[in-house]
């Protein structure tokens, strides 16, 4: 279960690149090879998704199917409204025109000038030479390589060849890009030139961008990343959530000093849960199988003692509770009921104690705080 | 997509990008041009050589014996045929020509080689070349020849005055002209038909080779022709000009081994030309395979990479063809000198070879595409 690519992110309109179960193989009879597995993934305009995966994971084939550089075989693919599947190879040039592709090889024409190279993908357009030339000077200038214009390839150096051959995938303005290591070859400096524009495309224009790297420098424009291995998809983290929700988690006290590691692999195996308003998310008595993390709206913690109901407090977004009973083993001290309708994510028992098991730390800090509580009098206090 | 000044033009600068390797395949397709122009040269040469003679006899109308197939066959006829032509109505005048070979010793150095011998009426110069049309008379003198200067030059260089021993007789040069070398014979000589007759004792007095029919202006040949035909008895035969250099060009190609093989080495020259072009179109493309792959992930449709190989074909040939010609016209120029045969670049032959040349790099351009249409561009990632 991903609760990520569930939930519906702050972009409106289709998602650009849809991908469902889709299967791939190469080779046929004996040698028949699968190398993608039930692949699902959504890719919204403006996004910028980084893949990352060992070698062999599969990232790369997928990023030729959904640039229709390969026909899909299995399942269903729908890329700038256009379904992949089966398509003839005239109708995969169609596709291709809207897309930009940027390669770890730059690829460049030697006989050409870095202007005349970036100009190529412009031919394509019924657009005048003037106004060409001026939109690849425009791009080629962007990525500072204005001064270079006429330069063959052969005269610049391999930092240099990379950002005409960036401005040449990026000059007729895509509304999809799809990159393979496109900084590898490029500096601090440049790098982060060459992420920027990506970002700000991203961001004014509306474009979707996959990026497949292993450059850990650029991490921080990814809307979102993605893991493959072998095949398959194994994670699909909507970055901006997933650290609301760790840093949410690290506030517990119990969770405070997980390693962010584990932090992150307890946030994706949280579950999305709605409640309307006034029914019961907690009950008092209940076995403890769950812990929530708040995410809109508002709760309170209402215990019953001696016969009557007693609210104790209230919850309110960033609030984890639950998690008391998940630690004692004990069934629940207090119930919680929603105020208005409420939206959280929720950790089952069985995740919480896998990621306890596994840290050390953890089991100290915890008999710690049995220890202090049992020494206030017994009284049990959700913790904070 | 051609004369389309507003897209990047790829072929061209691909193709000039490294001066070396332009030079290199231009001088591998002009070889080739090279090669065909030679065959062709042979070819023609070979044709107008043993037709030049035919086109330079004064005559509208040829009589030969019904079963002379071309000059070069010694088969010969009654002489009173063209005598009894003269009385066909168009006729102007007629005369008769003998042709024989024998042997011609060199003046100095005392080789022999066999050289032709055209018996003809002094007062009826049979060639329509002026040194000939002045000099014939002086052949009443016996044992006097005039030389043709274009035979083969082992003949020596007689001049006029020069004594020459022809046939093992003493013979007298009193001037020269300029005929040429053919296939068959390497050398001509003019003489009377009564010096001829002395050096042909066992010829036939009243037969002749080759009887030229003159006609009256305003006549038709082929009227006259048919006309002749019907008149006289049926063991000779007479042809137009024209008819008669088609028979001898047919003779010369169909007939002989000579131009079989000349034929076969044009077509041998094309193919090596359509496989020296490949082979540059192929490591052009292998070279750029990539790139040609990053094209089609760009999003252009495998058109416009065959256009792109096709347009370089096409480049490839018209600079191949530019070396080739002047070479060509050297090579022409020193057949002629050796070997007297005619060889001339003429507007048809270069216009010829020249298409000759597109086709054979358009072909290869075709086959060199199928590799241009397997770039796969998922490879490139």
């Amino acid at each position: 279960m991903n609760p990520s690519t569930d939930f519906v992110p702050e972009f409106d309109g289709a998602p650009l690149v849809w991908c469902d179960q889709v299967n791939h193989h190469f080779g046929s009879g004996e040698n028949r090879k699968q190398v993608l597995y039930d692949v699902r993934l959504r890719v919204w305009p403006g996004e910028l998704v980084i893949m990352t995966g060992p070698s062999g994971s599969g990232k790369t084939t997928l990023l030729t199917l959904i640039g229709g550089l390969r026909s899909a075989q299995d399942g269903r693919m729908t890329v700038l409204s256009r379904q992949m599947t089966g398509l003839s190879r005239n109708e995969l040039v169609a596709v291709r025109r809207g897309i930009g592709f940027i390669f770890q090889a730059h690829n460049l024409f030697e006989s050409l000038t870095a202007l005349q190279n970036v100009c190529l993908p412009l031919d394509l357009l019924e657009i005048p030479k003037e106004e060409k030339v001026r939109r690849a000077s425009e791009i080629l200038d962007r990525l500072g390589m204005g001064h270079r214009l006429q330069y063959k390839p052969e005269a610049l150096s391999g930092g240099q060849r990379q950002r005409v051959a960036i401005a040449r995938a990026l000059v007729a303005k895509p509304k999809l890009i799809l990159a393979d290591e496109p900084t590898a070859a490029l500096d601090k400096e440049r790098s982060r030139d060459v992420v920027d524009l990506l970002q700000e495309l991203a961001h004014k224009d509306g474009c979707s961008i996959l990026l497949v790297t292993h450059d850990n420098r650029i991490l921080d424009v990814a809307s979102r990343i993605v893991n493959m291995v072998d095949g398959r998809v194994a994670t699909d983290i909507d970055v901006q959530n997933s650290m609301a929700t760790c840093e949410f988690l690290s506030r517990v006290d119990v969770l405070s000093k997980l390693p962010p590691a584990t932090l992150a692999e307890l946030s994706q195996k949280m579950m999305e849960e709605r409640f309307p308003a006034g029914s019961w998310i907690i009950r008092q008595g209940n076995e403890g199988d769950k812990l929530y993390l708040m995410k809109s709206g508002s709760a309170e913690v209402v215990k019953e003692e001696l016969g009557k109901m007693q609210t104790l407090r209230q919850l309110t977004p960033g609030d984890v509770f639950g998690e008391i009973s998940l630690i004692t083993n004990r069934p629940r001290t207090a119930s919680v009921r929603a105020v208005n309708d409420i939206h959280c994510l929720s950790l089952t028992k069985e995740d919480f104690d896998k990621a306890m098991d596994t840290s050390q730390s953890f089991k100290d800090r915890l008999l710690q705080v049995f220890f202090s509580r049992r020494f206030q009098g017994g009284i049990d206090i959700p913790l904070r | 997509m051609i004369g389309n000044a507003n897209r990047v033009p790829l072929t061209w600068y691909m193709l000039t990008h490294r001066k070396s390797r332009l030079l290199l395949a231009m001088m591998g397709i002009a070889f080739a041009v090279l090669l065909m122009f030679m065959q062709l040269g042979f070819l023609t040469g070979l044709f107008d050589s043993q037709t030049l003679g035919i086109r330079l006899f004064d005559a509208d109308l040829l009589m030969v014996n019904r079963t002379k197939h071309n000059l070069t066959l010694e088969e010969f006829f009654l002489e009173k045929r063209i005598i009894q032509a003269r009385d066909v109505p168009g006729v102007a005048r007629t005369t008769g020509v003998s042709m024989d070979s024998t042997l011609w010793r060199h003046p100095q150095t005392g080789r022999q080689d066999v050289i032709r011998v055209i018996g003809i009426d002094p007062d009826h110069p049979p060639f329509l070349l002026d040194e000939v049309v002045a000099q014939s008379s002086l052949l009443h003198e016996p044992m006097t020849i005039l030389f043709d200067r274009g035979s083969r030059s082992f003949f020596g260089t007689p001049v006029a005055g020069n004594e020459a021993e022809l046939g093992a007789r003493r013979v007298r040069v009193l001037g020269t002209f300029n005929l040429g070398a053919d296939f068959k014979m390497d050398g001509n000589v003019l003489a009377s038909q009564s010096t001829y007759r002395a050096l042909f004792p066992l010829s036939a007095p009243d037969q002749i080779s080759v009887g030229l029919i003159r006609l009256k202006s305003g006549e038709s040949p082929a009227k006259v022709q048919q006309a002749i035909r019907d008149a006289l008895p049926s063991d000779i035969d007479v042809f137009t000009i024209d008819e008669y250099d088609q028979i001898e060009r047919r003779f010369w190609s169909k007939m002989t081994p000579t131009g079989f093989i000349f034929t076969l080495g044009l077509i041998v020259g094309f193919a090596i030309g359509v496989m020296i072009c490949y082979q540059i179109l192929y490591n052009e493309i292998n070279d750029h395979l990539p790139q040609f792959a990053t094209l089609k992930a760009i999003g252009f449709s495998n058109g416009y990479l065959v256009g792109v190989v096709l347009k370089e074909a096409i480049l490839l040939a018209v600079l191949g063809l530019v070396p080739a010609l002047f070479a060509s016209q050297a090579f022409y120029s020193i057949m002629t000198q050796l070997t007297g045969l005619h060889m001339e670049l003429t507007l048809m032959r270069i216009v010829l070879v020249s298409v000759l040349t597109v086709v054979m790099c358009v072909i290869s351009g075709l086959i060199a595409v199928g590799r241009v249409m397997k770039a796969d561009p998922a490879e490139v990632f």
